[in-house]
């Protein structure tokens, strides 16, 4: 029930950032196909739970054999600049993948928790209930503990801290950079987005320049 | 452009804090750079020149506490030297803003600083193949994007003349891909400065010398006709997520630093050219096609004041200029940036280079070392880094250090840094 009203609540905030928000690059991104999308960086290794069995997954069979559209988020993140933006951009990439027969089955979504504490397998499993589809399956992943979770943090260059209270305790506001990787089917990091380049426009064009490469 | 500034963290916390809370930071970073500070900057990190006879003579990374309220304000509270001169000369922060990469120009070293305690700044990683791997001299521009810094060179391994490009690293330091700078369609080859406008997908490069030139001693340089021919006249629009150039515009007397302006609904930069003392404005005319026009003079061009560092304001209505050889800044009113007008000046010493301002634009940083071969010599080597308050009318000195007397060397490249109040994950 508590899920059910977080989830309710990210998407009536995506919904409003939607209507307001506007288009920053898709009118001046060139075409899909039309250039080359470089080899980054490698996507980290690590181990992750998605389902309530609490069985333990390595995080690269989430990042390999597809391509896959990856971020952070945590389930109690509330700044409309945070959390719900990356929600507005992978619900607008989901709906693309679902309307495209040529994306269908080649592309993922994951989301992998900075919250692990709060966020349980139970509690992250009602996530992908609601938004996989077979066509574009989206996976909603934790840890064990941030202890598990930060060197994967390190090695996407993602800073996160729990912002400290007036009593000088750490809270559950977590500061985090938003950043949204899209990793190719070997693993490689392809191309990275923050909220001053997040347009899922450039996003499906990324992908289909990614799934034109020969091999 | 507050909300673009703000908006690659998550932080309820600082939305609950109501619009009292005011973003800060410099004005002239990538704008993808995140965690950028509010309020008050605690630290400047300067990145200076060994020099011979002065100190330890090796280049190093100097912190100076600014904040008004430490018992330290205006001291210098840390420096770490990297070993040797090798024409330190620019810096940048990664997008995370955790690490600041910092490179030599004459042996294409690059440090990458830690800045988890601003307040102490660690060497973590040091790169020492750059001309190996990518063909290119002199690394000068440092500019963060997604995950990775972009590199500006000046020249090359061949020739030691101007023709350079761009090598994209990721912020591990390992080198993802070089872009040459286009000879073709008026392009010149050189390179200087990189400026990125993401809203309207185009990175706009300028144009400087190469090592043969920047590494010589200025008053030789400027007697030999073939050395001044060997000057960058333009500046290339590339498409920023192709990496291909769209248009070379004839700019000439060596653009240098690039400023967009950071209102989101303005589309246009300002550079101001060095041997020709002007201000270029680059603007999207009527039909979106990208258009280079000079808009004003600085100073007298006849006697050369050689414009190096600007910076422009938050709300993009005005620019500081430094003038080197006449060691003057001057500000200017851009509330009509077709027609930038001089409206303050002040004499700051016998030589100035680089400028670097707060968001609010109310404290602003100035520091003297251009090139080690292009400083002035004796007694008109002044070396130091000052801090001024202004209130739209005057420059109020606010404390001064004297790199020379406190064994630094030449005062270069300033960045922000502040102290975090957080705990980061799994510690």
């Amino acid at each position: 029930m508590q899920a059910g009203y977080v989830l309710f609540s990210l998407l009536a905030v995506s919904m409003s950032i939607a209507s307001t928000g506007q288009s920053i690059a898709g009118s001046v991104h060139p075409q899909a196909g039309t250039y080359k999308l470089q080899r980054i960086q490698p996507a980290p290794s690590g181990w992750v739970l998605e389902d309530s069995v609490w069985l333990p997954y390595r995080l690269s069979s989430y990042t390999t054999g597809k391509i896959t559209l990856f971020s952070f988020f945590y389930t109690t993140c509330r700044d409309p600049e945070g959390c719900p933006k990356i929600w507005d951009a992978f619900n607008a990439v989901h709906d693309a993948i679902k309307k495209d027969p040529k994306l269908q089955g080649k592309v993922r979504l994951v989301f992998l928790s900075l919250d692990p504490k709060v966020d349980t397998p139970e509690r992250v499993s009602f996530f992908k209930t609601a938004m996989s589809t077979p066509e574009a399956p989206w996976s909603f992943l934790t840890t064990w503990s941030e202890s598990f979770l930060a060197p994967i943090l390190d090695k996407m260059y993602i800073p996160a801290s729990r912002q400290i209270g007036a009593d000088g305790q750490p809270t559950d506001v977590i500061n985090h950079f938003v950043k949204v990787f899209l990793i190719d089917k070997d693993s490689w990091v392809r191309e990275i987005y923050t909220t001053s380049f997040l347009d899922p426009e450039v996003i499906v064009a990324d992908i289909q320049t990614l799934l034109e490469e020969k091999e | 452009m507050g909300k673009l500034l703000k908006s690659s963290v998550c932080a309820l916390a600082m939305l609950a804090a109501g619009p009292s809370v005011t973003i800060a930071d410099e004005t002239c970073n990538s704008p993808f750079t995140s965690a950028l500070i509010t309020g008050q900057e605690d630290y400047l990190h300067v990145w200076t020149l060994g020099q011979v006879g002065v100190g330890d003579e090796s280049d190093k990374l100097v912190t100076i506490d600014v904040q008004p309220n430490s018992p330290t304000y205006g001291k210098v509270v840390h420096a770490v030297s990297v070993g040797g001169r090798g024409e330190a000369h620019h810096t940048g922060f990664t997008d995370d803003r955790r690490y600041l990469w910092a490179g030599r120009l004459d042996d294409n070293k690059i440090f990458v600083f830690d800045l988890i305690d601003p307040s102490k700044p660690k060497i973590v990683k040091t790169i020492t193949d750059f001309a190996d791997k990518t063909g290119f001299v002199g690394p000068h521009t440092f500019y963060a994007t997604p995950g990775r810094m972009m590199i500006q060179a000046l020249s090359n391994v061949k020739t030691h003349d101007g023709q350079t490009g761009i090598a994209v690293y990721n912020n591990a330091g390992d080198l993802v891909s070089t872009h040459a700078m286009p000879l073709e369609n008026g392009g010149d080859g050189y390179g200087y400065d990189i400026g990125i406008n993401p809203a309207k997908n185009v990175m706009l490069t300028s144009s400087f010398t190469g090592w043969t030139n920047y590494m010589m001693d200025m008053g030789q340089m400027v007697k030999d006709p073939e050395a001044m021919k060997r000057f960058g006249k333009s500046m290339v629009m590339w498409d920023f997520k192709s990496m291909k150039p769209i248009k070379t515009m004839e700019v000439p007397g060596a653009p240098l630093e690039i400023r967009w302006s950071l209102k989101p609904e303005d589309n246009w930069a300002i550079t101001a050219t060095a041997l020709t003392s002007k201000l270029w404005l680059i603007k999207q005319d009527e039909k979106g096609e990208w258009q280079a026009k000079d808009v004003g003079t600085i100073g007298d061009p006849s006697k050369i004041p050689l414009p190096v560092d600007i910076s422009i304001t938050a709300d993009a209505k005005g620019l500081w200029v430094n003038t080197f050889l006449d060691g003057t800044t001057r500000f200017y009113d851009l509330t009509n940036p077709e027609a930038p007008k001089e409206v303050y000046s002040k004499k700051m010493g016998s030589q100035v280079n680089m400028v670097s301002q707060s968001f609010d634009g109310k404290r602003v940083y100035f520091t003297t070392s251009l090139l080690a071969n292009w400083d002035k010599k004796g007694d008109d080597n002044e070396q130091w880094l000052r801090a001024y308050d202004w209130d739209g009318k005057e420059l109020v000195e606010k404390f001064s250090v004297d790199f020379r007397a406190e064994n630094l060397g030449r005062a270069h490249h300033m960045k922000f840094s502040a102290k975090t109040k957080a705990a980061a994950l799994g510690e």
